[in-house]
């Protein structure tokens, strides 16, 4: 380092008080760390040997540097960079996210079989080199299945999941910090919660039709009551914080005091109940397809390849190993995922 | 024109048990340049005072009746934009839980700095930092620099402290209402804070609204006083006045309550509990607990009265002259005659 070469120069030259000279080396290497400057500059005696530490300087040379150096930046790029540095099981859940989003964005080039082609001559094949996942009672590849169907499930776990959390959170924060509306959007997510929430997403579905896209109307319109209970819960006890009684009295405004006060303080366990309730909406799918009105034939999804595989769980349990890996694989890594991203927002939990 | 005047102030909260007049006809006059205490035990509306001042009262409770006039400007009917200007600009708050008044998940840096930029829209971000660190200076926060990316909860109660003054600071406010700032310290940091506070105050000139229950603190600290019991002002006048001739008798009580060293007496204490504020005594609301109650005290309320230029009392020890009998304590007889329970409490601690 810069500074530790200077001392050494400086003792070399028979410096008087290493003690003194090891705070202005320090100083020194402060300020050009603050100013980003890796220059030799401090190279001659003349311009290290200042007669006097000045601290003032000293301290004021630590200002500018913490002054010039970034505020921790809260944007989502720069948590994400900081969780790949700081935890390596999340970090590779990232990567297997990735792997599984190319995967079956790419099943086209990658499926070695045609999922939908029909092939009763290999009918129940347990896996081999041929068929890496075995086939289906039909003698359809599973693999390939599992590339296809994946379109399906990883669009139904996320896509719902995210705008019924967003209704959700929404619906949260005003139920519990206005409280006018809480009777309201309460008892709006109570007739949600009161039917069983299949039936009212195959209500749904037999009313505007089955498709991909109804499913996420579907599921969203089920999904968001559960959220909202929990944002309400706790905005309910954060609402009598001191922290949002003294942004009240800076004349903070109520939509602010919720986006910028109540939401940050949520978010841990939004994130883990935005991990649990992606499986959710994946096995809310699976029931709707085996009900005849989620993914329709020729399509497949992951939850409906379980549950067709049911009937030849003992026989031929590849039918139902490898779609369930697949489930369980993605719902950990999202897990693993959302822990990490959770340790870095939280700052309790930072080290 | 005072810099703020609250006149005949009702704030009652309207509960299923009935109503409870939590500031009742209360009248408090702050210069400009001023330190005010406002003394009384737990639950007797200083708070609340500060509070309907703010317009921070909450539901069930509301302004009845009275005005609050701040700079000219009436509290009670500016619109909701106005007030959100003036709060944290002009008129700033320090809270009496220093653990619970930060957002944990906002490092102390940041918070300050949002309490500038909400007020002043044009300051640029590094402008505004580099104002948080000076005010940190200011508040004497050790490493400002350092302490700007901390967040609160690495922080010792004192230093938090020291973050909500520098908060309320932030835009050099004319009113500073500081809600037992130090009740959450312990002495000797309680000792600083006040120093603090009063250094501060001599800078910029601002007023004080010191509400404690800590005589000490109004002691040290104030130059003007108003003594406050279930709801009503009881005694008030400038600190030296008051605590050299102690009117009032409750007053009286809080003085004989705290502890000395030389004596080895057995601390005073007031005898009894705050009235219920549900259901007040019909007269004076001190009776039940009064040394010198009498029969009329029982059955009507006294006026706040003049005993000594800049000094009231709400006492009928000093209103008329014939009920005295063993006394001498009348309105009359000025400034000796105030004096009543004073030389009572230093006789009667003999017996």
């Amino acid at each position: 380092m810069e500074a530790n070469r200077t001392k050494e120069e400086l003792l070399e030259r028979g410096g008087k008080k290493p003690v003194r000279e090891k705070a202005v080396s320090e100083g020194i290497s402060i300020t050009e760390a603050g100013n980003g400057e890796t220059g030799r500059r401090p190279r001659r005696l003349a311009d290290v040997a200042v007669p006097a530490f000045d601290r003032r300087a000293a301290v004021k040379a630590m200002e500018e540097a913490v002054l010039s150096r970034k505020e921790e930046d809260d944007s989502f790029l720069a948590v994400c960079k900081r969780m790949f540095r700081n935890n390596k099981v999340a970090a590779a859940s990232a990567v297997i996210l990735v792997i599984y989003v190319l995967m079956i964005l790419f099943a086209n080039v990658i499926a070695p079989y045609d999922p939908a082609v029909v092939n009763l001559m290999e009918r129940l094949q347990p896996p081999s080199m041929a068929h890496i996942c075995g086939t289906d009672e039909l003698g359809r590849d599973i693999f390939s299945r599992i590339l296809y169907g994946g379109r399906v499930s990883l669009l139904v776990g996320l896509v719902p999941t995210s705008i019924s959390m967003v209704i959700g959170i929404i619906m949260g924060l005003l139920s519990g910090y206005i409280r006018g509306l809480d009777a309201l959007i309460m008892r709006l997510a109570d007739i949600v919660l009161a039917f069983p929430s299949i039936v009212l997403a195959m209500v749904v579905m037999y009313t505007l039709g089955a498709s991909t896209f109804n499913i996420f109307i579907a599921l969203s319109i089920i999904g968001w009551a559960g959220t909202a209970r929990i944002v309400r819960s706790q905005t309910l006890s954060l609402r009598e914080m001191g922290f949002v009684e003294a942004a009240r009295s800076m004349g903070v405004s109520r939509t602010k005091i919720m986006a910028r006060h109540i939401l940050p303080n949520c978010l841990p366990s939004l994130i883990v109940l935005f991990t649990l309730n992606i499986p959710d909406a994946i096995l809310s799918e699976s029931n709707l397809s085996f009900l005849g009105v989620g993914a329709q034939p020729p399509d497949t999804s992951w939850g409906l390849m379980v549950s067709q595989a049911k009937g030849f769980a003992i026989s031929s349990p590849w039918m139902m190993i490898f779609p369930s890996l697949a489930i369980l694989i993605m719902v950990l890594s999202l897990n693993f995922l959302g822990d990490g991203l959770r340790d870095e927002i939280d700052p309790h939990l930072k080290k | 024109m005072s810099l703020l005047e609250i006149k005949n102030l009702e704030t009652s909260f309207f509960t299923h048990e009935g109503v409870v007049r939590a500031v009742d006809d209360v009248t408090i006059l702050i210069d400009e340049n001023e330190r005010v205490g406002i003394v009384g035990e737990s639950g007797c509306g200083k708070s609340m005072t500060a509070m309907s001042l703010m317009g921070l009262i909450k539901k069930p409770g509301r302004v009845v009746s009275g005005s609050i006039t701040f700079n000219g400007k009436d509290m009670l009917a500016v619109s909701q934009r106005e007030k959100s200007k003036i709060l944290g600009n002009e008129i700033s708050m320090i809270f009496q839980e220093p653990m619970t008044s930060l957002n944990p998940v906002i490092t102390v840096g940041k918070q300050v700095k949002e309490a500038i930029t909400f007020h002043q829209k044009d300051i640029s971000a590094e402008e505004a930092k580099r104002r948080v660190i000076q005010l940190f200076e200011e508040v004497g926060i050790p490493d400002a620099a350092k302490r700007y990316s901390a967040y609160p909860h690495q922080l010792s109660g004192g230093l938090r402290q020291r973050v909500m003054i520098a908060m309320a600071m932030a835009c050099r406010p004319k009113l500073l209402i500081a809600d037992e700032p130090t009740t959450a310290l312990d002495v000797t940091i309680e000792a600083q804070i006040l120093q603090l506070m009063k250094k501060l105050q001599d800078e910029t000139g601002m007023s004080v609204m010191m509400i404690t229950h800590n005589l000490g603190v109004v002691a040290q600290f104030c130059t003007r006083m108003y003594v406050m019991y279930a709801g009503r002002i009881m005694e008030s006048g400038t600190v030296s006045e008051v605590f050299k001739n102690i009117a009032h008798p409750y007053t009286d009580g809080l003085m004989r309550s705290i502890p000395k060293l030389e004596s080895r007496e057995r601390l005073y204490n007031i005898k009894g509990l705050v009235p219920n504020m549900l259901d007040l005594p019909k007269g004076c609301r001190f009776c039940q607990r009064c040394e010198y109650s009498k029969a009329r005290c029982f059955e009507e309320e006294p006026e706040l009265v003049k005993i000594a230029p800049g000094h009231f009392v709400r006492c009928f020890l000093y209103t008329d002259c014939a009920d005295q009998k063993g006394k001498s304590a009348c309105a009359e007889n000025g400034g000796s005659a105030a004096s009543a329970p004073n030389t009572q409490a230093e006789g009667g601690t003999g017996r």
